[in-house]
């Protein structure tokens, strides 16, 4: 032991161990076994309750349309991402970090921002209904996006692609392309190249990002909600209908256990792949050297790669310009604008568009939005912190042990389910937190969890006590330590969460629009209602709100990508 | 003046250091040699205050440092993986220990340029240390040890985790640097060459107990023990009797004993650089040579006597008879005879 830093005392210790472990118990156990107690509250078992549910027809299309969506979506963004995949992996391109950078950016985006930029695209007042408008002197928008199945789809192609992109392309970027270079000299050709060497060596890694597109469609809320409208139901949707519209919590809690045991299931098996993509069978020892194209196999990929950077761009650009782009009052309106570009949606953002007593302004939504987001920094650290330095300290401990996947299992979980869980368990005694400003921080809290200590844990741990050591020889005291040493070197993985922890909280939806309370919206929760609501006034509003969100989560996670890369290793 | 009056360690009931006493002089290098796993790191760090000992004392100029923190000490230690500061370029690193004693920055700046200069870097202030080599940051750290002129410098093998051509350019540098700072230094290291190339005095420890402590050429001449003389690489020892009429009967022989040693059983070291080829000594020994080495000036040849081997070392112009021939040795017995105490 070192007599530098000196080992925590033990009630220190239980202390530090107590601290995640009552707050998961606390605020995700309690709630989810609050949904299952209420789930069991009609007698009978499990299965008899899940029966019960089921036994509608309503219900049982509900969980047949969520299956059906998340499978037509996850091959939809297949067919989209594995060219791309295949290109990045084995050619040459110009272009090829833009692409793999930009198809990052929409998975970074709270859903609600991605679901505002397509109807700036392709909504009944976006860019390409009007200029057709106005190019043919239609009456109508001719293209109905909004509110269809496509929508659905598009959108989360738009989403996931980048999953399939990053991990399929790495992975087969790694495969040693002498393997299909061997079939090819002995006789095979280009496509029995492809089916019968490639494609069972991508397997595990194909089927990894399918299972995890497929969760990440499952679970989808904010896309279905907004672009799918009140026509399409998931279960997610369903059980947000169920608590908000209906009151109905016994069935929303059914359907949040349907979702729960759905989730964990997929969750499981993708955890099983993925262990098995880390044990990989035959990779290149180094990248192989990429080929070129041809003239006509240039052309194109080029056309490919340019049609996908315009889908990754279009709808962000969109959103962006049409927040600060005029817009054409309806019929009916009596007020006459001209077009052109205009900053009065950002001016009017202190304006409450409806004079509703529970409507709060969207810049009362920015600052409810930005507390909340400092509440979810303060607690996401303050439990993050003790354990991941148990966890960086402490490997070897039944407790790291245990506590690790504990930590994960939010991530697994969706959002809409913890906000109905919170609304089930802590609006009553012992833990009464309905009125509390900590509600919708302590869910965000639980959200930005595996994100703050899966970047806090490594940093902890690449301080080796040999520094603190080699500090205290050239005369630092302990506190000198702390501030020279430590805390310079864990100072950006903080930084790193507390940017992780700001951008989960400003966009996060599924919860928030359960919990939050009717006065106190944040900025997803406004840019819900203010899409729900007519008038171009309205609409522009929701757009300069969405953009301002996109720039807050954009801005963050520039930082964290930019944080993250200059990370102190072990040399 | 360091002293260590009878430092006792163990971990976990297992003894690590048994009763090490030794001094340090000032301006003193002084070489703690030993295999690994024989107490080397944990003595290093019972000095610098990183662990406290079970028992005994640390002393400085007869002043008890036992309890004394390691950042109050004034001592320094370069570590064996250097342990430089990943979040501060080179200037950085150096200026630290100056930084915590207070200097003034312009004076830091000074010296950290005077340090860097001093090991070869001059000019480096700027880069940061993940970017810089193996030896280069073998630099850095010394510079950073140095810097704040610790009382008492110690490295624990700060050239261990370099290459070996690497590491025979630096230790010369080292002991250079070393010496023209007049600077007390702890040199640990389980390199005999490395000892000798930097050490004023060198101790031995085996097993948690201090073998011997001498200059490096006594270490060689008069190992105290057969441990000592096996880890410089004396390998020809025999279990000898020594009797009352002061004749060593070994198993190559009967010899007349070197005078005070007590009788009884003995290891009789017989020194590899004391034979010629030859029937003109005062003892002779008849055996075959069954493998030779050359070794630039000199030849080292593998010669069974009997059910023994010896190795001994002869001038390379020597010529040796082809292998598997007989041939005769011939040596002084006072001269190439040691008596140590069994073991």
């Amino acid at each position: 032991m070192d007599a530098a830093v000196k080992p925590p005392r033990k009630a220190l210790l239980a202390l530090l161990w107590l601290l995640p472990l009552v707050f998961l118990a606390l605020f995700y156990f309690y709630p989810l076994g609050s949904i299952l107690t209420l789930s069991l509250q009609r007698g009978g078992g499990l299965g008899q309750a899940v029966a019960a549910v089921l036994g509608s027809p309503a219900q049982r299309s509900v969980l047949g349309f969520t299956f059906w969506q998340a499978t037509l979506s996850t091959l939809l963004t297949l067919a989209v991402g594995l060219p791309a995949a295949w290109l990045l992996a084995r050619y040459q391109l110009r272009g090829k970090s833009l692409l793999r950078a930009l198809s990052g950016i929409p998975f970074v985006l709270p859903t609600l921002v991605v679901a505002a930029a397509f109807d700036a695209l392709l909504g009944p007042r976006g860019w390409v209904n009007q200029a057709a408008m106005s190019l043919f002197q239609l009456p109508a928008p001719p293209l109905q996006f909004v509110n269809t199945f496509g929508a659905i789809l598009v959108a989360h192609v738009f989403y996931n692609a980048t999953i399939v992109l990053r991990l399929v392309g790495d992975f087969w970027g790694r495969l040693n392309p002498r393997i299909e270079q061997a079939a090819r000299s002995l006789g095979a050709a280009p496509w029995q190249v492809f089916l019968r060497i490639s494609l069972p060596l991508l397997a595990p890694a194909l089927a990894a990002a399918a299972l995890l597109v497929f969760i990440f469609n499952f679970t989808s809320f904010g896309v279905v909600l907004v672009l799918g409208g009140p026509r399409f139901a998931t279960l997610e949707t369903e059980i947000y209908y169920q608590t908000t519209a209906l009151f109905n919590l016994p069935v929303a809690a059914v359907l949040a256990l349907l979702q729960l045991l759905c989730t964990l299931a997929l969750t499981a098996l993708y955890t099983r792949l993925s262990a098995r993509l880390s044990r990989p069978l035959e990779l290149a020892s180094t990248r192989a050297a990429p080929r070129r194209l041809g003239a006509g196999g240039r052309l194109l990929a080029g056309l490919y790669l340019a049609v996908l950077v315009a889908f990754f761009l279009s709808p962000l650009l969109g959103l962006g310009l049409r927040s600060i782009s005029r817009l054409t009052p309806e019929r009916g309106q009596t007020q006459v604008q001209g077009g052109g570009l205009t900053l009065d949606y950002y001016r009017s953002l202190g304006e409450d568009p409806r004079d509703n007593i529970f409507f709060a302004t969207p810049s009362q939504a920015i600052q409810t939005s930005l507390l909340y987001a400092g509440g979810t920094i303060l607690v996401s650290l303050a439990v993050g912190l003790p354990a991941a330095w148990l966890l960086a300290t402490r490997q070897q401990d039944l407790g790291s042990r245990l506590l690790d996947p504990l930590l994960m299992l939010p991530l697994g979980t969706s959002a809409v389910t913890l906000g109905l869980g919170f609304i089930v368990a802590l609006n009553r005694p012992p833990l009464d937190l309905r009125t509390s400003p900590l509600l919708v921080p302590l869910a965000h809290s639980l959200v930005a969890l595996p994100f703050v200590v899966r970047s806090l844990t490594p940093a902890l741990r690449s301080i080796r006590p040999r520094l603190r050591q080699a500090a205290a020889m050239l005369g630092a005291d302990p506190g000198q330590v702390l501030r020279h040493v430590d805390l310079p070197l864990v100072g950006r993985a903080l930084l790193v969460s507390a940017l992780f922890a700001f951008a989960v909280s400003v966009g996060e939806f599924g919860a928030s629009a359960l919990i939050a309370r009717p006065e106190y919206p944040t900025i997803p929760v406004l840019i819900f209602r203010l899409l729900g609501q007519p008038g171009a006034q309205t609409y522009g509003q929701a757009m300069a709100l969405s953009t301002l969100l996109m720039l807050f989560t954009g801005v963050g996670m520039l930082l964290i990508e930019r944080l993250r890369i200059a990370d102190v290793g072990e040399f | 003046m360091l002293n260590l009056e009878n430092i006792h360690k163990a971990y976990n009931g297992v003894p690590v250091l048994q009763g090490i006493d030794l001094q340090v002089d000032t301006g003193e290098v002084l070489a703690l040699l030993g295999p690994s796993g024989s107490g080397k790191s944990t003595l290093l760090n019972i000095i610098a205050g990183l662990e406290t000992p079970d028992q005994g004392r640390v002393l400085w100029d007869g002043a008890d440092l036992t309890e004394v923190p390691p950042h109050r000490r004034g001592f320094g230690l370069m570590f064996q993986d250097f342990a430089l500061f990943p979040h501060r370029n080179v200037a950085g690193n150096v200026a630290f220990g100056l930084q915590m004693a207070g200097w003034r920055p312009g004076r830091v700046e000074r010296r950290v340029a005077e340090m860097l200069a001093l090991v070869g870097l001059g000019g480096f202030e700027r880069r940061e240390v993940t970017a810089l080599s193996g030896g280069e940051q073998q630099r850095v750290a010394l510079a950073r040890a140095l810097a704040p002129q610790p009382r008492l410098l110690m490295l624990d093998e700060p050239l261990g985790s370099l290459d070996r051509a690497l590491r025979a350019r630096l230790q010369g540098d080292l002991a250079a640097i070393l010496h023209a700072a007049d600077q007390t230094s702890i040199y640990v290291t389980h390199d005999q060459e490395e000892a000798y190339a930097v050490a004023d005095r060198a101790g031995l420890l085996n097993a948690g107990e201090l073998a011997q402590v001498a200059a490096p050429e006594q270490l060689y001449r008069q190992p105290a023990s057969a441990f000592v003389a096996r880890f410089l690489g004396l390998s020809n020892l025999l279990p000898g009797e020594l009797g009352d009429d002061a004749v060593l009967q070994t198993p190559l022989g009967r010899f007349p004993a070197p005078s005070g040693a007590a009788p009884g059983p003995v290891m009789a070291l017989f020194r590899p650089d004391a034979f010629a080829l030859g029937e003109h000594g005062p003892a002779q020994l008849r055996g075959e040579l069954v493998g030779k080495q050359f070794r630039g000036s000199q030849l080292q040849a593998e010669i069974s006597v009997g059910e023994t081997r010896l190795t001994i070392e002869l001038p390379s112009k020597v010529n040796l008879p082809p292998l598997g021939q007989p041939l005769s040795l011939s040596f002084d017995p006072v001269e190439a005879i040691q008596v140590l105490p069994h073991d």
